[in-house]
């Protein structure tokens, strides 16, 4: 072909959909997170209290296993029951799960692409910043979501399934417990996880920043409450704070803190604070040392 | 007539030269000192240590701060309650930061190879990194537990709190809370410094650690013993219960745990001395 042939040709293959174009992040980050062997094992781990609280309903809903057990003079039926404390228990077991999962993952999805001046790579292809967040959000928001709220409502319709469809229904508020709980829980941390990962450049600091802000959130409030004899040091314990509101949807006595809408205004706080940051840090320009 | 050129003899040769090894760690902690006091990982140290002061001088000029509490005794004992979330959130934060960023930072700022390429042994590397941040920490963290110690007693004047202090258990039981916390910079700055040659990203055993340091109450008698915080806590002047589901353990005698946290740190730099001794840098791997 000669020389002055060689002119531009727009690109005339398949593009993505406008509104899925944020999924190419994801796609290739999942690659990547995977390759870590600590990270599949991990994962494993995490499967483990579903799999214990499922044979714990099995059980329980099982007339012959529980026979038997009796035989054995094990009476499950005094030990617990499927309601909301038995959900509660599975929530505080994932929420934990899923901040070591973040702690994992988390610090070195904005930082690497900083840290490496690849953000304007990124941002001059068709992708927006909201686009790159939300892509990267979604990384986060996906593993967490597998071991929290859809581990927790296959759990509730496992129960559902065998007892009678009819607890379900009376049993909503569970269901719906489980799932927004949840997602407030992992969608903090995802936003702070990105904020903080945004701000610091080095995945080790984001880390450790990460697991600081939770630190110091548990006990700073402690030492304000064992000071001024109240409970609202809490307000600043995002830990606390999700475990009320998750207690309050779910219907168990919540541990001491602020009222309901304090919680959930002081979580939105948290959350606005990170989306500004990281409206701060991700441009479409980097000035490179 | 000719003569056969004798080889300089080399250091592994001479075996171990005492003088020779305290040049080298003076000169390590000359440089390191420098980092870990002024450099911008001491300005995280600073800020934790001291970031509960105003907290508390906002307590001490608060009017209610003297209700029900019966003179500097009880406020000793609030003190007290206070005192192991200062050593589970600050003091342990600090330690991570400081005694992780010995190798790591290096690592990440692609400076270790300088360090590795003088002719000074690994062990001696180092112990010199670990002596130096231990001084910057302990210095730091003495001083901002003397200063809430004293904000604590600050609600009852110069005469009631030197009365404490002085004719009551006040300089002794300060004098506790001291050795506490520089035995507890020794500990934790022993299993952080090997965490970060161990690991690439040593955050996540550093929340694993401080989770089993946190269920520490929890664990029967003989777990008990596997960690930091059941030695400094049984040195603690004032007890305290940490609530209704704590599984009591009979305290370790003072004689025990004191040579029981220095054995703890002397192991595990032993081990971070190997480690290093073998350790091959690859800057691309982080």
């Amino acid at each position: 072909m000669a020389v002055h042939d060689r002119r531009y040709k727009p690109y005339t293959g398949e593009t993505t959909a406008l509104r899925s174009r944020f999924l190419v992040l994801p796609r290739y980050a999942f690659k990547d997170v995977f390759k870590s062997r600590w990270l599949v094992f991990f994962l494993g781990l995490t499967v483990l209290p579903p799999l214990i609280f499922g044979i714990m309903i099995y059980i329980r809903n099982n007339l012959d296993a529980l026979d038997r057990l009796s035989q054995l003079g094990l009476d499950i039926g005094s030990f617990y029951s499927i309601d909301e404390g038995f959900f509660a228990n599975f929530l505080r077991w994932q929420y934990s799960f899923a901040f070591f999962l973040t702690l994992f993952v988390g610090p070195g999805l904005v930082s690497r692409d900083l840290a490496n001046n690849g953000l304007p790579l990124y941002l001059s292809r068709p992708i927006s910043r909201a686009d790159y967040v939300i892509g990267k959000l979604v990384i986060l928001l996906t593993l967490s979501s597998a071991i929290t709220w859809v581990a927790g409502l296959l759990l509730f319709g496992l129960n559902g399934n065998m007892t009678t469809w009819g607890w379900m229904f009376e049993n909503a508020r569970i269901g719906f417990a489980v799932f927004v709980g949840s997602f407030l829980w992992i969608s903090l941390l995802a936003l702070l996880a990105l904020s903080l990962s945004a701000w610091v450049r080095w995945k080790v600091i984001a880390g450790f920043m990460l697991l600081a802000f939770f630190l110091v959130g548990t006990v700073v409030p402690q030492v304000i409450n064992a000071f001024f004899r109240t409970d609202w040091g809490h307000i600043l314990n995002a830990v606390q704070l999700v475990r009320i509101v998750t207690a309050k949807m779910l219907g168990t006595t919540p541990p001491d803190g602020p009222p309901f809408f304090a919680c959930i205004i002081a979580l939105a706080v948290m959350a606005g604070v990170c989306l500004l940051l990281l409206n701060r840090r991700i441009r479409a320009y980097q000035v490179v040392s | 007539m000719s003569t056969a050129a004798t080889p300089a003899a080399t250091p592994a040769d001479r075996g171990l030269d005492g003088g020779l090894i305290i040049r080298q760690l003076t000169g390590i902690l000359r440089m390191e000192l420098g980092k870990n006091l002024l450099g911008r990982r001491a300005f995280f140290t600073y800020f934790l240590a001291f970031a509960p002061v105003p907290l508390a001088l906002f307590w001490a000029v608060w009017p209610g701060s003297k209700e029900g509490l019966q003179g500097p005794n009880a406020a000793a004992a609030l003190f007290a309650g206070v005192f192991p979330a200062y050593l589970a959130v600050p003091l342990y934060l600090s330690a991570l930061l400081l005694f992780m960023s010995l190798f790591r930072a290096e690592i990440m700022e692609k400076s270790l190879h300088y360090y590795l390429l003088t002719p000074i042994r690994r062990e001696v590397l180092v112990v010199g990194k670990y002596v130096s941040a231990l001084i910057a920490i302990t210095m730091t963290f003495l001083a901002s537990t003397t200063l809430l110690y004293g904000i604590t007693l600050m609600p009852w004047g110069l005469g009631e709190a030197s009365q404490y202090l002085f004719r009551d258990a006040g300089l002794s039981n300060l004098v506790a809370y001291l050795g506490i916390v520089a035995l507890g910079c020794a500990g934790y700055g022993a299993v952080f410094l090997l965490t970060g040659l161990v690991f690439k990203n040593p955050i996540i055993p550093a929340a694993v650690f401080w989770g089993w340091e946190a269920i520490n109450i929890f664990l029967p008698t003989f777990l008990k013993k596997i960690s930091v915080v059941h030695y400094l806590t049984s040195l603690f002047p004032i007890p305290i219960l940490e609530g209704p589901f704590e599984i009591i353990a009979d305290p370790t005698p003072v004689w025990v745990a004191i040579p029981g946290i220095l054995i703890f740190t002397a192991l595990v730099l032993a081990l971070a001395g190997w480690k290093a001794s073998r350790m091959e840098i690859s800057y691309g791997d982080d």
